[in-house]
Parts: structure tokens; sequence; C-alpha cells
């Protein structure tokens, strides 16, 4: 039994996360304020059955896309439920790998933040359909395990790594596309050609 | 495991090398085999670039007004 009077100090580390968490889902500051703060009172209620020692972190997603789900998703007049397709691994990289040696300059660690703005990536996550934005926002921001994912959406394992899988391809579909609008690819495609 | 390099294989543990998906023993192995294919290092370099990009774009700061809601909030539950 957790006790609720140590509530604000465990679980407010989480808050910018949370937070981040809540933008991406919601598209929309104030719904993510909404959001954010109803779920810290659920968590707060309910913190006497979350079990010390176990994953706090989990436990609080759990209760962020529960809320989202439940709540926030039945304002928006039609559900996105899109399906993806497999499609090809890499997809991004085989088709601007080729444009290594044109920034040569750029550091190593900051290369794919230069080829694309801050704006041009939250709008590649913001416009993933929901199921796909909510697993890529677990794994890839927050950094859960397939099997934490998995327990937060209540959903197997092999779904979670499908929904990864066609969620990140259709970013980095999503990313090409910014690319090529800003010519990016322009010699890649010639050489292709 | 065939000694002989075969990149299809090798690229297609990337995303689970990236996600920490991996025994340390598979970790290694893969880690070994990257190194050894410069094609292979390319794709897993982009990749945990492309990873780390999306992370570090979406990390924000809750607005210091937003955290004093909460904080009155929790204190009216208590």
């Amino acid at each position: 039994m957790a006790d609720q009077a140590d509530f604000s100090e465990q679980a407010m580390p989480f808050a910018d996360a949370l937070y981040s968490s809540a933008l991406r889902m919601t598209r929309n500051p104030a719904d993510a304020e909404d959001l954010l703060q109803e779920t810290f009172l659920r968590a707060y209620r309910g913190f006497g059955g979350f079990t010390e020692g176990t994953n706090l972190k989990a436990w609080l997603f759990r209760i962020l896309t529960n809320t989202y789900i439940n709540r926030y998703r039945a304002k928006q007049r039609r559900p996105d439920e899109t399906d993806l397709d497999e499609g090809e691994d890499f997809y991004l990289y085989r088709r601007l790998g080729g444009l290594e040696a044109a920034h040569a300059s750029r550091s190593a660690e900051d290369e794919v933040l230069d080829l694309f703005s801050e704006a041009e990536v939250k709008a590649a996550v913001e416009e993933l359909p929901e199921q796909y934005r909510i697993t890529v926002l677990l794994a890839d921001v927050e950094g859960f395990a397939y099997k934490e994912v998995a327990e937060i959406l209540d959903i197997p394992i092999g779904t979670v790594m499908s929904r990864l899988h066609r969620g990140r391809r259709r970013l980095q579909e999503r990313l090409y596309e910014f690319a090529s609008r800003r010519g990016l690819t322009a010699e890649r495609a010639d050489a292709d050609g | 495991m065939s000694d002989v390099h075969n990149c299809d294989k090798v690229l297609q543990r990337v995303h689970d090398l990236l996600d920490g998906e991996l025994t340390p023993e598979r970790c290694q192995q893969l880690g070994e085999q990257l190194d050894g294919c410069w094609h292979c290092l390319e794709v897993f370099d982009f990749e945990a670039e492309l990873k780390m990009a999306v992370s570090q774009t979406c990390q924000e700061h809750v607005p210091e007004d937003l955290m004093q809601r909460i904080r009155s909030a929790l204190d009216a539950e208590a």
C-alpha cells in the first residue's frame, strides 16, 4: 500500500514526461492541461492501490492513456481508427542515406535533427493515427520496454511491436514528404532515376 | 549462427537492439556484426539518430501556472 502523503514527492517528477505525452495525444495545449490535471487527481485518489516498489512511471502512464482514451477521445467526432500497412523497412534511410556527403559538416549526433525542424518532427508524430501515435510515444519518447507498453495499453506484446513498426514507418514517410517539399531529396531522386 | 554476414538478418534486429529488447549476449553479438559492416552500421546510426530526434523534440515542460493548479487541486483533496 502506498501512502497518499508521499504521492506528490513520488509522482511529480514524472509531470514533464506525462505532459509531453498529453500534448502529443490531445494535440491541443488546453486539453493537455486538463488531461494532466485529471491524471494527477485520479492517480492521487487511486494511489492506495499502487504497490510500492513497482513501476510508478508505468502506473501513471496507464492512468494518463486510460483517461485520454475514455474522456478526450469521446469528444472527437470521428475516432481515428486508421490502419497502417506493414511497408518496407528503413524507408527514410533508403531515401536520405545518400545525403551524408552533402552534410559532412554537421555534428554526428544532430544529423537527423538538422534535416528536419522541430515543428516537422512534432507534426509527423501528431499526424499518426491515434493507436500508433500512443504506442510510438510510449516506446520512443518515454523509453518504455515492449512489455511495459503492453501493460500500459492492455494489449499483447505482438500488437505493440506491430504498431511500433507501422507507426515508425508512417512517421518516416511523413518526414520524407517534408524533406521532399523543401527540395532536400532532389539530388537523390536524380541519382536514382 | 552462420559466419557469413547477412545484412538483412542483422538489420531485422536493429530496432530490437535500439529498443533495449535484446539480452546482453545478443547485444554484444549484434554490436560486433554491426561493427563489421559499414552499411549495417550506417543504417543503425540513422535509426538511432531518428529515435533520439523524436524523443528530444517531444520533451516538454509543464507550465508553472499549471503545476501550481495541480498542486492546489491535490491539496484540496488531502
